[in-house]
C-alpha cells in the first residue's frame, strides 16, 4: 500500500482545523494541524508534508513569516495552498507565491479537488 | 462852561486902571470915580473908587447908553449937576446914586489919537460941582490916562502873547510823546480848551473813503456830537477844510453854512476854526466854541490857536506812522506765523537747500521742524552738517538717491526721489522727496526746494498685502501636514523675520518644537544643538508658554538682558541662545475654532529691523492663515485615517464573518455527505458538525448583533427597554452563564444582597458579557477575573470588571472605547473591535459612564457608573430573566 499523502493544515481557528482534517481524512489523506506558523515549523522538521493549507491572518507567526521562514529551510519542497478570507485570494496567493489559493467559505468538495490536484505526483 | 469869563486883564493892567482912576478922583477931590473901557458894542467897568455900585452900578453898558454910554458915543465930555436934572437916567441908577447921596455926574472920553477907548466919571456928593476947568483938568488927565493904558493894555498884549507862546510850547511837548491816536486827539482837544480857555472844542479828521470829516475827540458836546459828518463846504469845518484857512465866526446862528443840527445843539455862537495840515495835506479841522453871548474870538487868538493847530497836526501825522508802522509790523508777523504754522501742518518735512544735492558742501538752509519728529535728528543738527539729508540715506540707497537728485538738479524741473532714511535710532523709514529746483537771473541751477514724505505705512501696507496673498498661496497648496508646518516656517524667513520657529502642541499636551526655518546658514550647527532642549512644558517666563496660555502675541521689540537667562535650561542652553543674536522677537499663537494648536516664534538680529505693532497685526494675520492651514492638513489627515479605518474594519468585518461562515456551511456539507453514507459514518463526526454548526451560528449571531447594534447607534436609533430591575441577580446570573464557558479563569462575584435599578436588563447583560470577555482575551495565561457590584452613594451603582492580564499601553489607552478599536495590532485580534464601544454608548444611553483604570499591580479595571434612578412604586413589569 502506498503511504497515504500528508498534508499539514495551519489554521488558528479550532472549527475550522476539524472541518478541514475530518474531510481530508474522510478522502484518505494523512492530516497534520498547528495552529500558528511557529506549531506549524516545529512540526514540518518532525514529519515533512506533501501539501501545506496555510491560513494567513495567525497570532504569533503569521502565513507570510511561515511561507519565508518554510522555503529557507533545505528539502522544503511542499506546495502551498492559501487558505483566506480576505477579499481578493489570489493577491494573498502572489505575496507569497504560493501554487494556489482556496478562499473561505469553501466548498468541501472544491477542497477535495484542490487537494487532490496538488498531490497527483505524490 | 456857559458865562465863564476870560480874564482879559492881567493884575498889571488891572492895577494900572485902579490906579489911573484914583488918581483921577483925588486930583478933582471927588469921592466916586471909575473908569469903563471900550470893548466892541459896549462899555465895560474896568476900575473904581469909592462905593462902586453908586458910581458904576452896571458892569457893561451898550454905546449910547446911560450917560457913559453917551460920552463915549458923542465923544465929547458930559456934565450933570444934579441927579434930578435928567429925568432920563435909569431910576435904579438915580436911586444908588441918592442914596450914597451923590449929586454931580463929569464923564470924558479917554481917547487913542481919534478913537474913543473909555470913559472917565467923577462923582460927587456936591450939587453942581463941576465946571469947565475941571472939564479941561480932567481932560488933560484923560489924554494922559489914555496913553498910559494903551502902554499898559500893549504891555498886557505882550505879556499874554508870550504866555499863549510859552503855553504852545508846553502843549507841543505834551503832544510829542504820545503816540497813541485816540488817546491823542483827545489829549488835543482837552489841551485846546485850556489853552483859549473855551468850553467846547472838536477835532475832526478827514477820511478818505467816505469824503467826509469825522469827529473823532471832542469836548463840551454831547453824545450827538459823534454821529456827525461833515462834507467839504458844510458848517464851519467844512468851509475851513475847502478853503484850508482858519476862520473865526462871531456868531454861528447868523452864517449861512451852518449845520442844522449843530445850530439847534451846541448853542454855539462863536466859532474859530483851523485846518490841520501836513506838508499841504489836509488831516483834519479842529474847532473851538463859545456859547457866551457878547463875547468873540480876536485875531490873536486866531494865531494862537494857528500854532496850536500846526503843532497837533504834526502830533497827530507821527501818531499815524506810528500806528501804520505798528500795523505793519503786526500783518508781517501775522504773515510770519501763518507761514509758520502752514509749514508746521505739512505731514513732511519742508526743505530748501543750497549747492548740487549730492556734492559735499551742499548746505540745508531751511528745513521745517518735522525731521525731529520723523527721524529724531534736531533743525540744528541738519542746518549745521554739509549734506546732511544724503549722509542719513540708507547705505543701500545712497547711489541711487544721490544720482536721481543730481538728475533732477541738472534737468531743473520737479522731480520725485524715493529711498530709505535712517532715524537717529537707526530704524529704516521710506520716504519720497518731491523737490523743485531753483534758479538764479541766468536759469542757472543753484538750489533746490521740496517737501519729503514719509511713505513707511503706505508701503508696509503694499507690501503686506502681496506677502499675504503669496502665502495664502504657498499654504494652501498642500494638504500634507509635515509640509505645510515647513512651508509656514520658510514662508516667514527672510522677509518677516530671521529666524522662525513653529512650536505645536501634541496630542499628550506637550508643547513640541515641530520645525524651524532661518536665513543665516552658519547658525545650522546651533540649531541642531538645539534640538536637544525641547521646551520646557511649564514654564511661565517664556514668550511661547505665555502666547500660547493667554492666546494673545506677545511683543518684544529689544529682548530684555536677563530673558534668556530666565528660560536657558542650562549653561550649553544658554550659550546656544546667546550665540543665535537675537535682538527682538514676536511670539504668535497659532490659533483655529477657539483652540489653540501652537505658536508661531519669530526673532530679529539687527537693530534697525525691531518688531512693532505693525509686524504684529501682519505676524496675527499670518498665523491665523498658518493655523487655518494645519487644521486642514489635520483635519485631512483625520480623515483619511478614518476612511483607512473604515476599510480595515470592513475588511475585518467580512474576515470575521467569514470564518464561522466557513466552519458552519463545511459541517453542514460533511454532515449531507455522513446522510449520503460517505465516507462511512462516523457518530464522532456528527457529534463534531452539530457541535460546531451550535457554536459557530451562535457566534455568527453575535457578530452580527453587534454590527447592527453599531450601525443603530449610529443612526441614534438605538432605543433602551428600561424596567425596574435586581442589578445584583442580574450579574449573579450573567456571570453564572458566561463561567459556562470558560474554562482557563475563574470568575468571582462580589454583589448585595439586591440592588434595584431601572434599567435595561438585555442590553446591561450584553456590556457585562462583554467586558468579562474581553477580560478573559487580556488575559490569556489564565487566572481570575473579579466582578463587582457596589453602592457608591444615594442614588448611585458602580460595577466593576477587573483581571489581571496584559492590560492596554498608556498610548492606547484613550482609543480602546473607539469604533474598531482593535488591541495588540491586528494579527492576534478576535472580534470586530465593537464590544466596547457598544457598551460604552449603552452606559452613557443609562446616563451612566464608564472608565477603564489600570491598577499598579497589572492587568485592567473597568468601572461602570449607573444610577440608580427612582423606582417606581409599582411592582416590576416583567421579572428579572430567569437562568
Amino acid at each position: 500500500m502506498t503511504a497515504a499523502v500528508r498534508v499539514l493544515v495551519v489554521d488558528d481557528d479550532a472549527a475550522i482545523r476539524d472541518l478541514v482534517e475530518i474531510v481530508l481524512a474522510g478522502g484518505g489523506y494523512e492530516v497534520r494541524t498547528a495552529e500558528d506558523g511557529a506549531a506549524a515549523l516545529e512540526l514540518v522538521r518532525e514529519v515533512r508534508p506533501d501539501l501545506i493549507l496555510l491560513d494567513m491572518r495567525m497570532p504569533v507567526m503569521d502565513g507570510w513569516t511561515f511561507a519565508r521562514r518554510y522555503r529557507q529551510q533545505p528539502d522544503s519542497s511542499a506546495p502551498i495552498i492559501v487558505l483566506t478570507a480576505a477579499r481578493d485570494a489570489a493577491a494573498r496567493s502572489e505575496e507569497i507565491v504560493a501554487d494556489g489559493y482556496l478562499a473561505k467559505p469553501f466548498n468541501v468538495t472544491e477542497l477535495l479537488a484542490l487537494v487532490g490536484q496538488h498531490t497527483q505526483s505524490a | 462852561m456857559a458865562g465863564e469869563q476870560r480874564p482879559r486883564l492881567g493884575p498889571q493892567l488891572r492895577e494900572t486902571l485902579t490906579r489911573i482912576t484914583e488918581d483921577a478922583a483925588r486930583l478933582l477931590g471927588v469921592e466916586g470915580a471909575g473908569l469903563r473901557l471900550v470893548d466892541g458894542e459896549e462899555l465895560v467897568r474896568v476900575a473904581t473908587y469909592g462905593p462902586a455900585d453908586a458910581v458904576m452900578l452896571r458892569e457893561r453898558l451898550r454905546l449910547g447908553e446911560s450917560l457913559s454910554g453917551r460920552v463915549a458915543a458923542a465923544g465929547r465930555p458930559l456934565i450933570l449937576g444934579d441927579s434930578d436934572d435928567d429925568p432920563t437916567r435909569d431910576p435904579v441908577y438915580r436911586g444908588r446914586a441918592q442914596l450914597h447921596g451923590f449929586r454931580s455926574w463929569l464923564g470924558v472920553p479917554l481917547r487913542d489919537r481919534e478913537r474913543v477907548i473909555g470913559v472917565l466919571v467923577m462923582q460927587s456928593r456936591a450939587e453942581r460941582r463941576f465946571r469947565a476947568d475941571d472939564v479941561r483938568l480932567l481932560e488933560a488927565f484923560a489924554g494922559q490916562a489914555a496913553v498910559a493904558i494903551e502902554n499898559a493894555q500893549l504891555l498886557e498884549r505882550e505879556r499874554e502873547r508870550r504866555r499863549q507862546l510859552e503855553a504852545v510850547r508846553e502843549v507841543t511837548v505834551r503832544l510829542a510823546g504820545a503816540t497813541d491816536l485816540p488817546a491823542l486827539l483827545r489829549l488835543i482837544s482837552r489841551l485846546a480848551t485850556e489853552l483859549l480857555a473855551v468850553p467846547s472844542v472838536a477835532v475832526f479828521l478827514w477820511d478818505e473813503v467816505t469824503s467826509t470829516l469825522v469827529p473823532r475827540a471832542w469836548h463840551g458836546f454831547g453824545e450827538w456830537f459823534g454821529e456827525l459828518r461833515v462834507g467839504l463846504g458844510e458848517g464851519v469845518a467844512g468851509v475851513v477844510a475847502l478853503r484850508r484857512v482858519g476862520m473865526i465866526v462871531d456868531d454861528y446862528r447868523s452864517i449861512p453854512f451852518a449845520q442844522p443840527t449843530v445850530l439847534e445843539r451846541s448853542g454855539a455862537r462863536a466859532v474859530l476854526a483851523e485846518p490841520l495840515l501836513y506838508e499841504g495835506e489836509l488831516r483834519g479841522v479842529i474847532i473851538a466854541s463859545l456859547q457866551e453871548p457878547g463875547r468873540t474870538f480876536t485875531e490873536q487868538d486866531r494865531q494862537l490857536f494857528g500854532l496850536f493847530a500846526a503843532q497837533a497836526a504834526i502830533a497827530i501825522e507821527h501818531a499815524r506812522l506810528h500806528l501804520a508802522r505798528d500795523r505793519a509790523l503786526a500783518e508781517a508777523e501775522a504773515a510770519r506765523r501763518r507761514l509758520d504754522e502752514l509749514v508746521a501742518s505739512v505731514p513732511g518735512v519742508v526743505w530748501e537747500a543750497s549747492g548740487r544735492p549730492d556734492a559735499g558742501q551742499q548746505r540745508i538752509d531751511f528745513v521745517s521742524e518735522h525731521v525731529e519728529a520723523m527721524l529724531g535728528y534736531s533743525v540744528a543738527e541738519w542746518l549745521a552738517t554739509p549734506n546732511f539729508w544724503l549722509s542719513i540715506v540708507h547705505p543701500e540707497d545712497q547711489e541711487r538717491a544721490a544720482q536721481e537728485a543730481a538728475e533732477i538738479f541738472a534737468g531743473r524741473r520737479p522731480g520725485t526721489s524715493e529711498f530709505r532714511w535712517l532715524a537717529k535710532d537707526g530704524r529704516a523709514r521710506w520716504v519720497e522727496a518731491r523737490s523743485a529746483v531753483l534758479c538764479d537771473e541766468f536759469g542757472q541751477p543753484v538750489g533746490m526746494r521740496g517737501v519729503t514724505l514719509d511713505t513707511t505705512d503706505r508701503k508696509r501696507a503694499e507690501w503686506t498685502q502681496r506677502f499675504l496673498a503669496e502665502a495664502g498661496a504657498v499654504l494652501a497648496s498642500s494638504l500634507d501636514y509635515e509640509a505645510t508646518i515647513q512651508r509656514a516656517a520658510d514662508l516667514v524667513v527672510p522677509t518677516l523675520a530671521d529666524w522662525c520657529t513653529v512650536f505645536l502642541l501634541t496630542e499628550g499636551g506637550q508643547t513640541q518644537r515641530v520645525a524651524v526655518a532661518y536665513a543665516d546658514e552658519t547658525k545650522a550647527e546651533l540649531a541642531q544643538t538645539l534640538r536637544g532642549y525641547p521646551p520646557s512644558p511649564n514654564s511661565p517666563r517664556g514668550s511661547v508658554a505665555e502666547a500660547m496660555r493667554t492666546g494673545q502675541a506677545v511683543l518684544s521689540p529689544e529682548i530684555p538682558a536677563d530673558y534668556l537667562e530666565n528660560i536657558a535650561q542650562d549653561a550649553r542652553h544658554l550659550e546656544i541662545m546667546r550665540g543665535l543674536a537675537f535682538r527682538s522677537s514676536l511670539t504668535v499663537p497659532l490659533r483655529v475654532r477657539g483652540e489653540v494648536l501652537g505658536a508661531l516664534a519669530l526673532f530679529r538680529c539687527e537693530a534697525s529691523r525691531r518688531y512693532d505693532q505693525v509686524d504684529l497685526a501682519l505676524a496675527e494675520d499670518l498665523a491665523h492663515r498658518v493655523a487655518v492651514a494645519i487644521d486642514n492638513a489635520r483635519l485631512y489627515r483625520e480623515a483619511q485615517r478614518a476612511i483607512r479605518q473604515r476599510e480595515e474594519f470592513l475588511s475585518i468585518a467580512a474576515h470575521e464573518l467569514k470564518t464561522p461562515i466557513t466552519s458552519l456551511r463545511g459541517f453542514a456539507q460533511v454532515l449531507l455527505r455522513q446522510f449520503d453514507g460517505k465516507p462511512a459514518r462516523d457518530q464522532g463526526v456528527v457529534r463534531r458538525a452539530l457541535e460546531v454548526i451550535e457554536q459557530q451560528s451562535d457566534r455568527l449571531a453575535r457578530l452580527v448583533s453587534q454590527l447592527l447594534d453599531t450601525s443603530r447607534l449610529e443612526a441614534g436609533r438605538l432605543v433602551l427597554d428600561r424596567q425596574p430591575t435586581d442589578l445584583a441577580r442580574l450579574v449573579r446570573e450573567a456571570t453564572a452563564r458566561v463561567q459556562v464557558n470558560i474554562n482557563h479563569h475563574t470568575i468571582g462575584v462580589e454583589a448585595p444582597a439586591e440592588a434595584l435599578a431601572v434599567v435595561d436588563p438585555l442590553r446591561l447583560e450584553q456590556v457585562l458579557t462583554n467586558l468579562i470577555d474581553n477580560a478573559v482575551k487580556y488575559s490569556p495565561s489564565g487566572g481570575r477575573i473579579e466582578v463587582e457590584l457596589v453602592r457608591a452613594g444615594e442614588e448611585l451603582l458602580r460595577l466593576i470588571v477587573r483581571d489581571r492580564g496584559l492590560g492596554i499601553g498608556p498610548e492606547e489607552r484613550a482609543r480602546i472605547f473607539d469604533r474598531f478599536y482593535q488591541a495588540h495590532g491586528s494579527d492576534h485580534r478576535s472580534g470586530l473591535g465593537l464590544g466596547l464601544y457598544i457598551s460604552r454608548q449603552i452606559v452613557e444611553l443609562h446616563g451612566g459612564s464608564i472608565a477603564a483604570e489600570f491598577p499598579p499591580d497589572g492587568g485592567t479595571r473597568f468601572v461602570i457608573s449607573l444610577p440608580a434612578g427612582p423606582i417606581r412604586a409599582a411592582a416590576p413589569r416583567a421579572p428579572a430573566r430567569s437562568s
